[in-house]
């Protein structure tokens, strides 16, 4: 018998980077992440089933992730991507054969590559979603998903917009995996008190909220982090643990930063020679290819070989950290609680592999070990939990997300404010025209589409990733390219519906280049729903 | 003197009544604080307050099709949609507007937007509300920021309303929605009250709005 529980999310969510032109832009982002985050973790998790190893685990798969992991151009870009990968691979062995401390580093890549490839191509024919669905059919993992485009709800203007974000999620969700999800992850963690009635009304039964925002929520939660409480509607609000969080999160205290560690920074796509390297970098600019030779070694410039060995003594030892860890807070949450604690550690999937080379190792050591090692606490999902834990306390999470400083600012500040008033107009312009045209049946129709294609533009332009990267000051250029762009083909086809000049050729461009949410009807935006819609939703922590 | 040694007592026992009452109460207050959550609280953070003022007229109209469309009749009919009978009509944005977002414990993020030769021919002000208190703080607007962080209290009520001053008082051309700004400390609220699910006949496969409904009935 267990005396607590932990329960691991990974978040996996990338922003929605298909372009026209192959490799173009930010579509790297993708193919880094299916490379070194998601099948390096998919063939953990498996391997784990294989050692008879029994975890829980809750992964959440954002709708634009989703968009693309299906989309068939997508697909065959990256298997040509991880081809070129493959004979990028090959000709390092070549290169280093007389430099031993990196041609071993050579063949692990390309072992790693091949590997890759057989599972991607081979194995599930450039379907991951496939593979998900069946890591999950083995009740293993349970599969949820996030907002359409991952939009930052508190800072929405409307109802209207806060449900379509809501609901296109869901819809995209159902579409591949043919059933609702039960839990949501809120972009960011960002919750405000009225946000609650739309995940309700969505049929949610649980989300996680910062650590704050459960911590002050009202009434004072019992159990703190340690149970999750009940909004109004009946929604389960899980606490992302601070102490878990920190020990894998943080860039100082945290493991990933750990000397031993394959140092992120340094890339043969910056370090070769550029006549060598050109032929695999996209469009031939400088950035990341994947292979990386050295590892973190300390807090300067001098960077000694990666040693996988080593590495992997690390990973393991704090694998077991982190579990000595829980145990230990885990026994004496359980002195305290009249219940069993749960622990929830939420990270970004794309940590794992991408960021921290050797992440998905450090998972597999750790649910190994705590299936083996040890009785005091046991894994599991979120919504195992809530059908093993009933008892719980009503309370209202307060407005609050897990970025810097706890609040908004990240999203919202000197650098990135000037959007919302434009996110903003786009909102109410489109809530007019929906209910404008609300008995407008025919879907083939110039002007249905021009509207289902507006609100394509509206959900693209509101991912949150675009104020992040706007505020983190790299690649701001694109992410501010990518919020005007979407905003200006917004204002296009609406002003293309005002003035009856909406435009064939126009209309099927856009449809052709952001291709998301295909079922899409923009009737969603209408005032019409359950909850009172069609004011400014008031901000703030009522109860 | 001696009179009031007479009535001290007495002063002391009304004042005792009194507190009990008001403790009383408050406890009441606390306990439904505890049992309402549901839908009747809601309508207190959906009411925001639309832009209100004598220059919002037309942003308070509605656009029905009804009134203004040739193309519906009978809903019993088909509908015609051909894309020619649907064009025009009025979904015009409000010109002029202000909103208010909370940012985090200590700023609200506030913008708007004012008609130009309206804000050119007066002097205008951001009047910011602590509904809380009552209170209200005015503050010139000097450049053409179109927005502005507000320095403010944790866990209060705020409303902004941008205008200029007339002869008989501050005149707002456009007023905000209600935020309650967050919390930076735990809730000073503490109950004891836990339920379970299936109290309610719930789990989890239910359907969110029939728990709520659930929860609703129980509580009559």
């Amino acid at each position: 018998m267990s005396r607590g529980y932990l329960a691991l999310v990974l978040h996996a969510h990338l922003p929605f980077v298909k372009h026209q032109k192959e490799g173009e832009l930010a579509e790297e982002w993708l193919y880094e992440a299916i490379t070194e985050s998601y099948i390096p973790l998919l063939i953990v998790l498996n391997r784990l089933i294989q050692k008879g190893v029994d975890y829980q685990l809750t992964i959440s798969l954002s709708p634009t992730l989703i968009t693309m992991l299906a989309d068939p151009l997508l697909q065959l870009r990256y298997k040509k991507h991880l081809e070129k990968l493959i004979e990028l691979s090959e000709k390092e062995i070549d290169r280093t054969k007389n430099e031993p401390q990196f041609h071993h580093l050579a063949k692990m890549y390309n072992d790693l590559f091949n590997k890759t490839y057989d599972y991607y191509h081979i194995k599930y024919k450039n379907n991951l979603l496939k593979a998900f669905k069946e890591l999950e059919e083995t009740g293993k993992i349970e599969l949820i998903t996030t907002c359409a485009t991952h939009g930052y709800l508190p800072l929405m203007l409307t109802g209207e917009a806060i449900n379509a974000q809501i609901k296109m999620g869901i819809d995209t969700y159902r579409r591949v995996f043919n059933k609702r999800p039960k839990g949501l992850w809120l972009p960011e963690c960002a919750f405000k008190p009225a946000v609650e009635p739309y995940l309700a009304q969505n049929n949610i039964r649980y989300f996680i909220c910062s650590s704050h925002g459960l911590l002050f929520a009202k009434p004072r939660p019992r159990y703190g982090l340690y149970a999750p409480i009940f909004t109004p509607s009946g929604i389960a609000a899980f606490g992302r643990d601070t102490e878990s969080s920190r020990q894998v999160w943080s860039a100082a205290e945290g493991y990933p930063g750990d000397y031993d560690y394959r140092e992120y920074y340094r890339d043969i796509g910056w370090d070769l020679d550029y006549e060598y390297i050109k032929d695999y970098l996209p469009s031939g600019v400088r950035k990341n290819t994947g292979l990386k030779y050295y590892r973190i070694t300390g807090k300067g410039n001098w960077k000694e070989p990666y040693n996988p060995e080593a590495a992997r003594r690390k990973a393991a030892e704090h694998a077991g950290n982190f579990m000595f860890n829980r145990q230990q807070q885990v026994k004496y949450l359980s002195q305290v609680m009249d219940r069993k604690p749960i622990v929830v550690s939420p990270y970004d999937a794309e940590l794992f592999g991408h960021w921290w080379f050797e992440g998905p190792m450090w998972l597999e050591f750790l649910l190994e070990k705590i299936h083996f090692d040890q009785d005091d606490i046991e894994t599991t999902t979120l919504s195992s939990y809530l059908e093993k834990e009933k008892k719980k306390q009503f309370a209202m999470p307060c407005e609050a997300s897990w970025g810097y400083r706890g609040y908004h600012e990240v999203w919202l500040n000197g650098s990135n404010d000037w959007i919302y008033r434009h996110l903003h107009e786009a909102e109410e312009r489109l809530i007019k025209l929906a209910s404008k045209y609300k008995h407008l049946a025919n879907k083939n129709s110039l002007i249905y589409r021009a509207l289902n294609q507006m609100c394509r533009e509206l959900l693209l332009a509101q991912s949150s990733d675009w104020a992040f990267i706007i505020n983190a000051r790299t690649m701001v250029d694109y992410a501010v390219f990518r919020t005007k762009k979407h905003l200006d083909n917004f204002s296009l086809l609406a002003e293309g519906i005002m003035k009856n000049q909406l435009e064939e050729r126009k209309i099927a461009e856009l449809e052709k280049i952001n291709d998301i949410f295909p079922d899409l009807d923009f009737k969603i935006y209408q005032r019409n729903t359950g909850v009172k819609l069609g004011k400014e939703i008031e901000s703030g922590n009522a109860l | 003197m001696e009179m009031l040694y007479n009535i001290l007592p007495v002063v002391l026992l009304i004042g005792l009544l009194l507190v009990l009452y008001f403790t009383s109460s408050k406890k009441e207050q606390k306990d439904q604080k505890i049992k309402v959550p549901i839908r009747k609280t809601r309508a207190e953070y959906e009411s925001g307050k639309e832009i209100t003022g004598v220059l919002n007229e037309e942003f308070s109209r509605e656009i029905s099709p009804e009134n203004n469309s040739p193309w519906i009749k009978d809903r019993s009919e088909p509908v015609i949609t051909t894309d020619i009978d649907l064009i025009g009509g009025d979904i015009d944005l409000p010109e002029n507007y202000i909103r208010l977002f909370s940012r985090d414990p200590e700023y609200l993020f506030t913008y708007w937007q004012i008609n130009k030769e309206l804000f050119f021919n007066h002097t205008f002000y951001l009047r910011l509300y602590n509904l809380s208190n009552d209170e209200y703080t005015d503050i010139e607007i000097n450049e053409p920021a179109g927005n502005w962080y507000l320095k403010i209290e944790p866990d209060k009520k705020y409303k902004i309303a941008i205008g200029y001053f007339k002869k008989d008082g501050f005149f707002p051309v456009a007023t905000s929605g209600t935020v309650h700004t967050p919390p930076d400390r735990p809730a000073g609220i503490i109950d004891k009250w836990l339920a379970e699910l299936s109290e309610y006949g719930l789990g989890i496969e239910m359907d969110s709005l029939v728990i709520s409904k659930n929860i609703e009935e129980r509580k009559k």
